[in-house]
């Protein structure tokens, strides 16, 4: 039982560390939260739903388009609703993307549909006991996925040149531009970087629950921003360690207080740590640091 | 005195709004023209409530529809379970909504800007799930059906007529005492935080007790659309309550000009009156909801009414009544009166 | 002794911005702090005001200990301040920035705003006072303009009518004249050593270059990296090899990274 509690909780961890990554390093170069980030998610679901209803594409490749395309998706987004508000109230930016998520989740409704559709399977389900644990093999493709990403995403921030530029850039953007970085591209690839995990994450949700709506970026969404909270915003260890810590309070919560209440509990968290410890902990940046 | 002055001068648009706003029965023959014209009064008092937040102190409340929901439900179970007549219930809700802000503006003593607007959007979602999970109480995603119209010395408030004119003169008022908040000290202190929190702290400004103030007000008028809600539509349920709506309460406030309370006031017209003439495409009305708030941030971030500054006016009213008190003394201001006009 | 700083110390995580500093400010002097950028002087400011708290030390206020008192209640007592990157309130007028800077400075409670007229009172009473230290920074008749709107030292100016409305008894000017021409600035310290004298304000102010503060101060605190190097009257300042030296130096350095 416990052990099963852990497993699952891990599982939506690691949906939750996906996505908390796109939050916490656009954060990290724009100081700002990218609310439309839910929706991109929702909308890798969406791209997976359509290659899985073209058929006939191998989960590998599905999942690497799907990736490619919600990529796309975050570099748009930040073209037309982010780019000319640079210097500008935060005010009006975090408008800006709260439309921009309005915009996002009702073009899926408009384009995709309103219902909840099924996704035809991409491989057989098989489940394995081991010990009391059942295991199935969607849940070894959302780990074994999501493990993989972001180890690759660990090589690519610390041992390539953009990855490098990305880490720079978010310690400090003026001094970056001014040591010749194009801090328009970097901004762009961190877009594309955060959307395509955010895709993957949408894809692997799809498979898993088997189930596509125009709405599911909101609540995961919000859940992946707690976890980014929880391990202190623009740090990208502390997104994925904090995502781990929410995916087990979530699944101790629902099995022992209330299922129905389960997302409650997700926010009760969240307005805890930004009440009692707001920049999360594992450190990340402090925001009142450098105040006057 | 010429004509274009007398259209220019606020007095005299305000009273042209208003007597459109009092004569507009006699034009709206149909029950749903008059749902509509009510519909948009109960907008206009919930975006100004929003504007105390938001636009006056620069909090981002994503959970206004929680207040909104808070004054509603509480009206709505008082004169269910206990009887209570509306105008008890009315300003208990209010308290109620208030107080449920000054719990939403806990965590604004903490944080700002984005973390703030999630913190918020965070209540908001659990108050939802607190009124689905509510059991026979709050009867759940059923809703709370029949609740009771007001009753008052005899004035008949199945007509809609009635509720428009008491909900016209609420409004009216709400929007006359949201107007004068910045032109009080107690405003000038809200939107100095929004302007710079910590400078504001230097100006003597206790910047935590006047956040989760601008919350509470902002909760109290949000309260008092909600109860009337309840008692006109005479059944809710958590779904008028969600998300969407706090971000259609939002949309009106940004689109209108936040900062100006006037500017809000219009967004809600707009944006009330806008999906019923786009009825046809009803699937679309939160895309396009979505799509200007996009582009009206990138071209025109303070809104229709953004460069509206009501409050210099009344400084001058108050300047003069200065200078009249001295006639003939300070010559410092005497110069000022030559130079300032 | 108006303002008493005893062995105050701050540093953030290893970095040591404020070293062992001992000062004492005497009532109705002009009292500088100078230092090449870097040295300390604004951290002192927020230690003084209230926005950093000290990692040692104490420092009082008329006799009060004031090293633990949050930003507003240090302003209530009497201790306000300008700041280096100018800070107004950018949309309000210039009139309403003034009269911001009165708030701890108003009796009335904050309900009596809802009462109409009641809170026209109050307003007219707050008007005057702030049209009163608008036109003492020359300033009066741009009442109804954005802070945005004026030259950069009718900013600076802006942000001395803000502080000096709620009359305070210490006034910290954090490099008032920065930024300004030589015309701006003779006018501006004019107008700082009238304050001092016809005010009676006791002024701590900031600067980086010591020409601008022979002329005015009464007493000055030299910093180099946070820590106090020298401190006299002018005369032994300018004087003292130390300061020659820190100043010589570090002139050499920022000539090196202009160049």
């Amino acid at each position: 039982m416990l052990i099963q509690i852990i497993v699952n909780g891990l599982t939506q961890g690691c949906i939750y560390a996906l996505i908390a990554l796109g939050y916490s390093m656009v954060y990290g170069s724009l100081r700002f939260i990218n609310f439309a980030h839910g929706d991109v998610y929702m909308w890798g679901a969406c791209f997976a739903l359509i290659f899985a209803r073209i058929g006939n594409i191998p989960f590998i490749a599905a999942l690497f388009l799907t990736m490619l395309c919600t990529g796309t998706v975050g570099v748009a987004l930040e073209f037309l609703a982010y780019r000319r508000l640079r210097n500008v109230p935060r005010v009006v930016v975090t408008a800006s993307a709260l439309g921009a998520s309005i915009v996002l989740s009702n073009l899926a409704r408009v384009l995709v549909g309103a219902e909840t559709y099924a996704v035809p399977a991409f491989f057989e389900t098989k489940y394995y006991n081991i010990g009391n644990v059942v295991i199935n093999s969607m849940q070894f493709a959302l780990l074994g996925c999501s493990l993989a990403l972001m180890l690759i995403l660990n090589w690519f921030i610390t041992s390539t040149k953009y990855g490098r530029a990305i880490r720079a850039t978010s310690e400090n953007m003026d001094v970056t531009s001014l040591m010749g970085v194009n801090t328009n591209r970097v901004v762009s690839i961190t877009f594309f970087v955060g959307s395509a995990l955010a895709g993957a994450a949408g894809m692997l949700v799809a498979i898993y629950y088997d189930a596509v709506y125009s709405t599911m970026g909101y609540m995961a969404g919000m859940k992946a921003f707690t976890s980014a909270i929880l391990g202190g915003i623009g740090s990208i260890p502390g997104a994925m360690l904090g995502s781990l810590l929410l995916g087990q309070i979530e699944s101790f919560g629902t099995t022992y207080i209330s299922s129905s209440m389960g997302p409650a509990i997700s926010f009760a968290t969240l307005i805890i740590v930004l009440l009692f410890r707001p920049t999360g902990f594992f450190g990340g940046k402090d925001a009142s640091a450098n105040r006057v | 005195m010429k004509i274009r002055n007398i259209v220019k001068d606020r007095r005299v648009q305000a009273g042209v709004i208003l007597l459109l706003a009092a004569v507009a029965p006699i034009f709206l023959h149909t029950a749903s023209l008059m749902h509509i014209a009510v519909l948009i009064l109960l907008y206009i008092i919930l975006s100004l409530g929003l504007e105390v937040a938001l636009g006056i102190t620069g909090l981002f409340s994503l959970c206004h529809a929680a207040f909104y929901g808070m004054g509603a439900y509480v009206s709505a179970l008082l004169s269910i379970y206990f009887g209570l007549s509306f105008w008890i219930t009315l300003p208990i809700a209010a308290i109620c909504a208030g107080l449920f802000g000054v719990l939403i503006g806990l965590p604004a003593l903490r944080t700002n800007g984005d973390y703030l607007a999630i913190a918020t959007l965070g209540f908001g979602e659990i108050f939802r799930l607190l009124l689905i999970n509510g059991g026979e109480i709050t009867r759940g995603p059923r809703g709370l059906p029949s609740i009771p119209r007001p009753v008052f010395f005899g004035l008949d408030f199945t007509n809609k007529g009635t509720y428009y004119y008491i909900l016209l003169f609420v409004a009216v008022m709400i929007f006359l005492v949201v107007l004068n908040i910045p032109r009080t000290f107690f405003g000038r202190a809200l939107m100095a935080i929004r302007d710079d929190e910590d400078a504001a702290a230097f100006m003597g400004i206790r910047t935590s007790r006047y956040k989760v103030c601008a919350f509470a007000i902002s909760g109290l008028i949000a309260g008092i659309a909600g109860a009337f809600y309840a008692h006109y539509i005479c059944f809710i349920s958590p779904d008028t309550f969600i998300y969407n709506d706090s971000i259609t309460i939002l949309t009106m406030v940004l689109i209108g000009g936040s900062g100006t309370v006037a500017g809000p006031a219009l967004g809600a017209v707009i944006l009330t009156v806008l999906p019923e003439l786009l009825r046809s495409f009803v699937e679309y009305r939160m895309l396009i909801y979505g799509l200007i708030v996009v582009i009206m941030m990138q071209l025109r971030p303070k809104g229709i009414l953004g460069h509206v500054n009501t409050r210099t006016s009344y400084l001058d009213s108050l300047l003069g009544s200065i200078r009249d008190k001295k006639i003939g003394g300070d010559q410092q201001g005497g110069s000022t009166n030559a130079t300032g006009t | 002794m108006l303002l008493e700083l005893n062995h105050v110390t701050k540093s953030f995580g290893g970095v040591v911005a404020t070293n062992d500093v001992t000062a004492s400010v005497k009532e109705g002097k002009i009292f500088s702090i100078i230092g090449p950028n870097g040295a300390g002087k604004t951290t002192l400011f927020n230690l003084i005001t209230g926005a950093y708290t000290k990692t040692s030390g104490t420092i009082s206020f008329n006799g009060k200990q004031i090293d633990s008192l949050k930003p507003y209640e240090i302003h209530e007592l009497g201790i306000a301040r300008t700041f280096q990157n100018i800070r107004l309130f950018n949309q309000m007028t210039v009139l309403e920035n003034v009269m911001t800077g009165m708030h701890s400075r108003i009796k009335a409670n904050a309900v009596e705003s809802f009462i109409p007229f009641r809170s026209r009172r109050i307003e007219a009473e707050i008007v005057e006072k702030s049209m009163e230290a608008l036109s003492i920074v020359g300033l009066a008749d741009k009442y109804a303009e954005y802070g945005t709107s004026l030259s950069y030292g009718q900013q600076r100016r802006l942000e001395i009518a803000r502080a000096l409305v709620s009359d305070p008894k210490l006034l910290l000017l954090d490099e008032p004249a920065a930024g300004m021409n030589i015309n701006e600035s003779a006018e501006l310290l004019e107008l700082i050593r009238w304050i001092n004298s016809d005010l009676h304000k006791t002024i701590i102010f900031i600067e980086h270059n010591m020409r601008v503060v022979m002329n005015v101060s009464d007493y000055i605190l030299v910093l180099d990296h946070g820590t106090k190097i020298a401190e006299g009257d002018p005369e032994t300042v300018s004087s003292d090899p130390v300061v020659i030296d820190a100043y010589l130096g570090s002139k050499k350095k920022g000539g090196d990274a202009d160049a």
